[in-house]
Formats: structure tokens, C-alpha cells, sequence
């Protein structure tokens, strides 16, 4: 593992889990956990340990559901899908993201508002 | 929230989530294993990788168990059952505590169930908030209403808005061929049952349409009286019962919760007001008599009667109904003043307005007579649970000292001061829930105990309901929190470093504290203890004395032959039958009638005129009785001088009078009275009356009232006075001559009522009901704040041991016997008693003086019996010192100096 790993932002854990489950569908912790890393092609480092209060936090609200079955190497592991109210707050995390991304963005880069007034 | 919801589901199934997580961990892990295998890796290699890639699993589970629950609630349930633990060990302390705070809580919740039945509780009704009771403006004047004033009332209001009821009364109740009984009525306005919107346990309630003049007669009954009566109350629909001799039909049954409009009161029937004068049912009335008309013998036809009593409902959105009432009296009013003669009263009565007033409750006189006692009561109460806190306070305090080596470890581990002050504060919640619990318990068994010493007839319905118990929690909560607050204080100031080497901090302030307030208990319970000996000693000697009459033999009852039916002139052949009839019991030896008679609750007074020129007072208002030939030698009153009435005392012989001691030394002190006349009229005149004989002094109103001046006349010159109390001299068995006497009565006259059977010796003690009800209230509230007195000394003397518990060590190292240290100990405890005491002593002694506690007492404690008191506070000091000093003499040196 490289140093320039980047660890997981605080408070985007819950938009990375509900995003890759709306891609892959029911998928088990490992899988999301894989995705994560292979999507952010190995910049993002998870601490998968983190992964399993977030993912028992995102139930308690009823965002996720979870049920036992069967991986595809034939072992037993339980898979997290989203439900119709994750959806509807994926929707709303993403555009959430976009503009504190867009606003982090436009402070880091030149050209952006600011720089632009000076 | 659902969230909240879901940490709460999620709490209860922490295992299974601790579980799932294992496997899934499992899981996790030998995926990650597999790809570093796939990769080349040795199994060991690959195992350490995927662990590494992992992350912290301990920090993962522990937060896993944080989202499922609360984080706190673990440390509380480990707290909660730590102090569980600490509460075992020592069970002895607990149980005291537990003791303490049952007596404490039991008499508050008893207390608070007394207050609620009598002021707090509602009407059971619908909607009882939109009830209202009227009241005038002149203070003392009866809120009565005359039955064309409620008329007029209901026009001018919605419909089903006003409940008119009439004073309770009572009646002669025959059912079957059973011999009649008495029985509580009431008369109501049609609209009376429907605007307070009861619904019928059977049958049917009254309406409009039966209280019509010419409407049969039904009549409602009671829950109580319909089970007492036919079994159940749908059995009791329909059958037909003979009141005051005339039949009725029952048409319905109340609920059992509703037993009357006013707290204090139990109505078994209740009748359509359209039937006074018909069944004969006269309850209380204001009646005023106009030169201009005689009155209308139908209440329901003369606004110059006020009998009727009402409750207007006013539904949400209705406006007061103050002015409605005034514009509906005006009329009763005007004709009011029209036969008033008395200018100021007629100027008074012409400003009467009337007010509404919320009566959720309904009315009740009980309430006013109630009040005094229910603040004394209250103030009792809050003191006791004063004490009781102070006291659990010194002994939790003792208690966390003893400790103190243990807290000074926990400290020093790193327990937050918060968290050990907080486990005190639990020990001291699980032990007052536990004591509430207690208290509960024991204010159940108490409560109707309670009502029946302090309020009437047993006519008040006491429970403890769900608000109680919320109350007993909340008392209980805030007594944890106030006996937790000292021993908390002591661990916020405790030193970890300090504590560990065996200093306790705090000094001796709450030494002072603690023995001021033990001896501030035991001055109390002396005082009050003093208080109850003296009532109970003073009770024994009024029982005991001579009351005037012969109370052994002697028994006795009240009847009411109107009521019954009997025309006026058929009373004295009636009596004649009574008399004969109650000679065939073998055990009777006599019996005789009078008006009033001996404590039977009525008086009679009238004012007279005395006509002698040298008599030592002129015009006074005397009370008097009329009483039939033989009745003195019958109640055991003896004749001093003269002659008893005969039977040539007739209604058109010569009036004449027998007169008592007291009256006879108020008016002619030691001159012969026999020959004196007195009269009714200023002037003299053929009505006078001759006094004929003295009879000695009795006590005909009140064991305890000063003897009356009083007259007696005979009931055949009494005018149109009916006698109504029977006395029967008998000799032997009153178990055996009562069951003839009944049975007797029963068959003679079944129509007629006697009740209150009692020798004359049970009316004395039911006269003196309220100072036996005083005197035990006394001795009760005594005997705990002398058991209140007791911990408080083993408290504080406990505390102040521990306190010198290196002191006393030493001692015993340098050659003190342990026996020494327990006398002092012991010693010490009676000190406290004995000041105590002493104070007590003197506020039994100077409290007398006061004039305001002579107004209040009945009595004034001696000094003997605050010397018995104070015996009995220096026993308790004595035993109560034991405790402590048996810990002091079982100090082990070794130990104690160990720890410097």
C-alpha cells in the first residue's frame, strides 16, 4: 500500500456505500468494499473495519436493507441492497456532494471566483 | 425518531448484531485472505495481510455495539447493577432505609389519598371541567333556589343545562314484607340525571317527563342499595318498594362510581322533585312566612321555599350563565322580600347577585370542615418526609465514609467523579423506589384506616389511583435526590491520594448538623407523644366520669313517625303500643320518649321569659326537650326536688315544666325554684309554665360541652312536638334482648324505622370519636418521629464513629476495652436524647401558655405525661446508640493503622 492512499473523507462513507449498492445492487461488505478501491482505482484507502457500523447505521435509518445469502465462491455472506428511501437520499446526497465539491473546487483552483475579483 | 426506534430494536438484539458481525467478518476476512493467496501469498502471509487491510476489528466491533445502542445505558446497567450489589451487602442499612421511607411515603400517599377523595377528585361524569356551582353574594346565606327560580332558569338557558337537587333527607324504605328501613333520598329537577350525562348501570334514569305532577312514582337507586337490596342492580328494575308508605317503582340503577353530587354524602334513592309533598320527603329548606298568604304545602308551587341546590353545565362555547341566574330569581325575589318584614333584610336581599363558581367536584360541606385538617395533615406530612430524607441523607452518608477507601481507588482508576457520585445517587433511587413501593403498600392498608377516623359516616370513597402512584414515584425520585445530595457533596470533595491513605475530609460541620437535627426530632416526639398521653389520659377520665345519665343500661335509638306516615293524632296511641309492645321482651325493664334526648345530634331552644321580679336573669334563650312521664327514672337521671310529669299532665291542664340544676342555679340560685314560673311571651300569660320539679345535671349535647340550663316539658303540653328518641332500660344480655326488641318492633309497626340503636355508653364514645381520632393521630405521628429520632441518632453517631474511627483505634491499641468505647458511644446517644428531651420537656410546658395552641387543643399535655414521653425518647436514644457503638467497640486497631 503507497503513501498517497488517500483515507475516505469523513461523512462521504455514506454516499460511497449508497452509490456503489445502487450501481452493483445487493452486493455483501467485501464487494463494496473492493468496488470502492478498484472505482477510485486505488486512490481512496478504506479502513474496511469502518465499513460495518456504517453500514448497521444506513439500516437504522432505513436506508439499506440486508439479507443472508450465498456469495459466488459458495460462501454464506450477507448482502446490503438499497431501499426506495436510499435512493431518493442518494439523489439528494449526490447533489449535495456536487456543490460542496464545486465549492471546494472553485476555492483550490485559480481562475475561480475569487482569483478572478483580484 | 425512527431511528431512535430502531437503536432501541437494534438494543434489545445487540447479540445477534455482534453475532451477524462475526460472520460477516468471517467472511471479510477470508475473501481478503483468498486474493492475497490468489497473489502468491504463504497462508500466514496472507492471513496478516488481510487482517492489515481489515483495519482495527476490536475498534470496529466496539463501534458497531456504539450505533446499536447507547453507550451510556451500558455503563448505567452496570452501575445499576453495582449499586444492587453494594445494596446486598449490606442489608441491614438497607432494610432501615427501605423501613424509614415506607413509614415516611406510606403516610404521605395516605394523606395525599384523603386530600384527593375529598378536594380533588371529580364528579364521575362526563365532561365533569364543564360543571359550575352558583354562589350569591351574601356571604352565609344558602345557595338554595326555589323550585320556580330553577324553572325559569332552564328557559333561559340550552337545554339539559341545569341540575337541581334537593338537600339529602331520608325516608322509611319497605320492600317486600321485610321491616322498613331508613334510607338517604334525594329529590332532582327532570333534567337533573341527563345534564350531568350519566348513563344507567339498569334500567332506566329519571327524565323530564316523571317529574310531572300527576307522573307515576318511580324512583332511581344507588348501585350500593340495589346489591344491598335485590342482589344485583337489574334485578332491582322494575320492583316495586313502599316509601314513607307510599308505593314506587324502581326505574333504574346509578353506576357504583356515582354516589352522590356532594363528597361526603351516599344517596341510595333518588326521587323527581314533583313528589315532595306527596312521599312526604322534606330535606333542608329556607322557608319564609308572609302575613299575606300561608305558604303552598307543594315546594314545587312556592317561590317563598328555597330548597333546591343546582349544578349548570356549560358546554364548550357557551356563555356564562351569571346573569341568567340573577333575571331568573328576580321573581323569587321580589315575593321574598315581599314577606320579609325586616327592612335590612329586605335591602340586602334586593343587592344578592350570583356568581358562577367551577365545580368540577360538585359542593360539599364536608370540604370547609375538612380544610384545617387537611392542611394539618399536609404540614405533617411534608415534615415527616423532611425528616425522613435528613435521616436517609445521615445514613447514606455514613454509609459512602465507611467506603471510603473503595471510592478512593475508584477515583484514582480514573471513575469520573460524576459517575461515583451517580452510582450514590442510584443506590439511593433503587432504595426509595423500593421504599415507595412500601409505602404504597402500606398506604392501601392505611388509607381506609384513615377515613374512617377522620372523615364521617364512611360516606367518602378512598382509593389510590393511577395519579398516587405517579406521585409516590416522584416523591421517591425527589428523596433520592435529596438523600443523595450530602453523601455526594462528600465525594466531590473526597482526595483520591488522601481518601487512599484513610483521611475522610469533610469535618465535623455535619456532626454538628446531624446531632442538632436528632436532637430537634426527639423534642418533637416528646412533645407529640406528651400530646397523645395526655388526650388519650384526659379521654379516659371524661369516659369515666359521671355523665348524668346511666349509660350501662340504657339503650337507645331515633324514629321519625311523620315520615313514616303517622297522622299527628296517632302519635300518642303509638307510643302507648311501643310501650307495651317493647314490656313483653323479658330483659326490658322501662320505656319512655322524648324530643331530642341524649346525644342523639338534636337540639331544641326557645327563648323564655322568667317571672319571678328576684330571679338572677329575666329573658334568655334556654334549651329544652319534651319527654313522657317516667322517662327520667328510665335514662337513670335522678329528680333532686318536686315531682316527675304524670299522666294528669295533660294538654289542657295547668302547663308545667321540670327544669335542671343548672337552670335552677343560673335563675333563682339557692332559692326553691318548685312554684317559679316562666314563659314564651314577654308579658305573663295563661301559657306559663310552673316549675314542678329539678332534675340533676346531664350532659344531653356533648360528653365534653358544658352542662346546658335546660327545661323539660311534658309532650302532651308540647304543642305539636313529636317524640323521635326512644330510650329502653333493660337488664342482662343486650345481644339477646336487642334480637327480640327487633324482631318485636319489626312486627308491631313494620312501617316504622328505628336506627342508631346504641347504649347510651357507645354514644359517649362516638361523641368523643374526634378527640379518640386526635389522640391516635398523635400517638401515631409520635411513635414515628420517635422511630425517626432513633435512626437519626444511629446516623449521626455512625458518622461521627467513622469519624474517629483512627481515634478510637488507638484506643484500643494502647489498652481501651472495647466495652469502653461502647459505653461512650451509648453514652453520648442518650446526651442527645436527654437535651432532646429536655426541649421537648419545655415546649409541653410553656406551649399551653400560648393562647393560640389552647384554642387548638383540646387539651393541655402535663407534665407527667411528657416525663412518660421523655422515658420512652432516652430508651430509644439508648437502643438506637447501640448500633453505632457496637461498631465502634468492634474497631479492629490492626486494621485502621495499617492504612497510615
Amino acid at each position: 500500500m503507497s503513501d498517497d492512499r488517500a483515507d475516505v473523507l469523513q461523512g462521504t462513507l455514506d454516499l460511497l456505500i449508497l452509490k456503489t449498492l445502487d450501481v452493483l445492487g445487493a452486493q455483501h461488505g467485501f464487494g463494496i468494499a473492493r468496488r470502492i478501491e478498484q472505482v477510485s482505482a486505488d486512490v481512496l484507502a478504506l479502513n474496511q473495519g469502518t465499513l460495518y457500523p456504517a453500514l448497521l447505521r444506513l439500516e437504522q435509518q432505513g436506508l439499506i436493507e440486508s439479507e443472508w445469502g450465498t456469495s459466488t465462491n459458495n460462501r454464506r455472506a450477507r448482502f446490503y441492497s438499497l431501499t426506495r428511501r436510499g435512493r431518493s437520499r442518494l439523489v439528494e446526497e449526490i447533489d449535495r456532494w456536487h456543490r460542496i465539491s464545486g465549492a471546494v473546487n472553485n476555492i483550490v483552483t485559480d481562475g475561480g471566483p475569487a482569483n478572478a475579483r483580484a | 425518531m425512527s431511528r431512535l426506534l430502531a437503536r432501541f430494536r437494534d438494543l434489545w438484539r445487540r447479540r445477534s448484531i455482534a453475532r451477524s458481525f462475526d460472520a460477516e467478518l468471517g467472511f471479510h476476512l477470508a475473501e481478503l485472505e483468498a486474493r492475497h493467496r490468489a497473489a502468491g501469498a504463504s497462508p500466514a502471509d496472507a492471513r496478516s495481510a488481510a487482517l492489515r487491510e481489515f483495519g482495527n476489528v476490536a475498534r470496529a466491533r466496539e463501534d458497531l455495539r456504539e450505533t446499536a445502542g447507547f453507550p451510556s445505558w451500558d455503563e448505567m446497567v452496570n452501575d445499576v447493577r453495582f449499586a444492587f450489589r453494594g445494596i446486598v451487602r449490606r442489608k441491614w442499612l438497607a432494610a432501615s432505609v427501605i423501613l424509614i421511607l415506607t413509614l415516611g411515603l406510606g403516610a404521605a400517599a395516605t394523606i395525599y389519598g384523603l386530600v384527593d377523595a375529598v378536594f380533588l377528585r371529580p364528579l364521575p361524569v362526563r365532561h365533569p371541567g364543564e360543571l359550575y356551582a352558583v354562589v350569591n353574594s351574601d356571604p352565609g346565606r344558602p345557595e338554595r333556589l326555589s323550585r320556580g327560580t330553577v324553572r325559569r332558569l332552564e328557559e333561559s338557558l340550552p337545554a339539559c343545562s341545569v341540575a337541581a337537587y334537593s338537600g339529602g333527607s331520608r325516608g322509611a324504605v319497605q320492600v317486600g314484607e321485610a321491616a322498613a328501613a331508613w334510607a338517604n333520598l334525594r329529590l332532582v329537577s327532570g333534567n337533573f340525571f341527563p345534564t350531568l350525562e350519566l348513563e344507567p348501570r339498569a334500567g332506566r334514569l329519571l327524565g323530564a317527563s316523571d317529574d310531572a305532577p300527576a307522573a307515576p312514582f318511580v324512583a332511581v337507586a344507588s348501585d350500593g342499595w340495589a346489591r344491598k337490596t335485590f342482589g344485583t342492580p337489574e334485578m332491582a328494575v322494575g320492583r316495586e318498594i313502599v316509601v314513607n308508605r307510599t308505593p314506587v317503582t324502581v326505574a333504574g340503577v346509578l353506576p357504583a362510581a356515582f354516589r352522590d353530587v356532594s363528597v361526603g354524602q351516599l344517596t341510595e334513592l333518588w326521587f323527581p322533585a314533583a313528589v315532595q309533598s306527596r312521599l312526604h320527603i322534606y330535606g333542608n329548606s329556607s322557608e319564609s312566612l308572609g302575613d299575606d298568604r300561608p305558604n303552598d304545602p307543594d315546594w314545587n308551587r312556592e317561590e317563598r321555599i328555597s330548597w333546591l341546590q343546582i349544578l349548570v353545565r356549560i358546554r364548550p362555547g357557551g356563555t356564562s350563565a351569571a346573569a341568567a341566574v340573577d333575571r331568573a330569581w328576580a321573581v323569587e325575589r321580589d315575593d321574598l322580600i315581599k314577606a320579609n318584614d325586616d327592612t335590612e333584610e329586605r335591602a340586602r336581599m334586593k343587592h344578592r347577585t350570583w356568581t358562577l363558581m367551577p365545580a368540577p367536584g360538585g359542593r360539599s360541606r364536608l370540604r370547609g370542615s375538612f380544610r384545617s385538617t387537611g392542611w394539618l395533615l399536609g404540614t405533617v406530612a411534608g415534615v415527616m418526609l423532611l425528616l425522613v430524607c435528613t435521616n436517609v441523607s445521615g445514613l447514606l452518608l455514613v454509609r459512602s465514609m465507611a467506603r471510603h477507601r473503595e471510592i478512593g481507588v475508584r477515583l484514582a482508576l480514573g471513575a469520573g467523579s460524576v459517575r461515583v457520585m451517580r452510582l450514590g445517587f442510584l443506590e439511593a433511587l433503587i432504595l426509595s423506589v423500593l421504599g415507595g413501593a412500601g409505602g404504597w403498600l402500606l398506604a392501601t392498608w392505611l388509607l381506609p384506616a384513615a377515613a374512617h377516623l377522620l372523615l364521617p359516616g364512611d360516606t367518602v370513597e378512598v382509593a389510590l389511583g393511577f395519579r398516587s402512584v405517579a406521585l409516590m414515584l416522584a416523591v421517591a425520585f425527589g428523596c433520592a435526590v435529596l438523600s443523595a445530595l450530602a453523601p455526594a457533596l462528600w465525594i466531590s470533595r473526597v482526595e483520591p491520594l488522601r481518601a487512599l491513605s484513610g483521611s475522610r475530609g469533610l469535618g465535623r460541620a455535619p456532626v454538628r448538623l446531624g446531632r442538632l437535627l436528632v436532637v430537634g426530632q426527639f423534642a418533637i416526639a416528646v412533645a407529640l407523644v406528651a400530646l397523645a398521653t395526655a388526650l388519650g389520659a384526659e379521654l379516659q377520665k371524661v369516659l369515666a366520669a359521671d355523665p348524668g345519665f346511666d349509660r350501662e343500661n340504657v339503650i337507645t335509638a331515633v324514629f321519625d313517625p311523620e315520615s313514616a306516615g303517622y297522622e299527628m293524632k296517632t302519635v300518642p296511641a303509638l307510643l302507648d303500643r311501643l310501650e307495651q309492645t317493647l314490656g313483653t321482651v323479658p330483659q326490658v325493664r322501662g320505656v319512655s320518649f322524648s324530643l331530642t334526648g341524649i346525644l342523639a345530634g338534636s337540639q331544641w331552644a326557645s327563648g323564655i321569659y322568667v317571672r319571678d321580679p328576684h330571679a338572677l336573669g329575666h329573658q334568655r334563650s334556654i334549651q329544652h326537650d319534651a319527654v313522657l312521664p317516667g322517662y327520667f327514672g328510665v335514662v337513670g337521671i335522678p329528680i333532686l326536688v318536686g315531682r316527675d310529669f304524670s299522666k294528669d299532665d295533660r294538654a289542657e291542664s295547668m302547663p308545667v315544666a321540670i327544669v335542671n340544676a343548672t337552670f335552677a342555679r343560673e335563675f333563682f340560685g339557692d332559692r326553691n325554684p318548685i312554684g317559679q314560673s316562666f314563659g314564651m311571651d314577654a308579658k305573663a300569660s295563661k301559657d306559663d309554665r310552673m316549675i314542678v320539679g329539678v332534675v340533676a345535671d346531664s350532659h344531653p349535647n356533648g360528653v365534653r360541652a358544658p352542662v346546658p340550663a335546660l327545661f323539660f316539658a311534658p309532650v302532651a303540653q308540647a304543642g305539636d312536638a313529636i317524640p323521635q328518641f326512644i330510650a329502653v332500660r333493660f337488664q342482662g344480655s343486650i345481644e339477646a334482648m336487642m334480637g327480640n326488641l327487633r324482631s318485636v318492633l319489626a312486627r308491631a309497626e313494620p312501617g316504622l324505622v328505628f336506627t342508631n340503636w346504641k347504649t347510651l355508653q357507645e354514644r359517649m364514645a362516638d361523641d368523643l370519636r374526634g378527640d379518640l381520632a386526635t389522640s391516635r393521630l398523635a400517638a401515631i405521628f409520635g411513635a414515628c418521629a420517635i422511630l425517626l429520632a432513633g435512626t437519626g441518632v444511629a446516623g449521626s453517631l455512625g458518622y461521627l464513629v467513622v469519624l474517629r474511627q483512627r481515634e478510637l483505634a488507638l484506643r484500643i491499641a494502647i489498652g481501651a476495652a472495647p466495652g469502653g468505647l461502647f459505653r461512650s458511644v451509648v453514652t453520648d446517644s442518650v446526651r442527645l436524647g436527654v437535651i432532646g428531651s429536655v426541649i421537648g420537656l419545655a415546649v409541653v410546658a410553656i406551649a399551653p401558655r400560648l393562647p393560640a395552641v389552647q384554642a387548638a387543643l383540646a387539651v393541655q399535655p402535663g407534665l407527667f405525661s411528657g416525663f412518660v414521653a421523655a422515658g420512652v425518647a432516652l430508651i430509644v436514644a439508648a437502643v438506637a446508640g447501640a448500633i453505632p457503638g457496637r461498631r465502634a467497640s468492634r474497631i479492629d486497631p490492626i486494621q485502621i493503622l495499617k492504612s497510615d
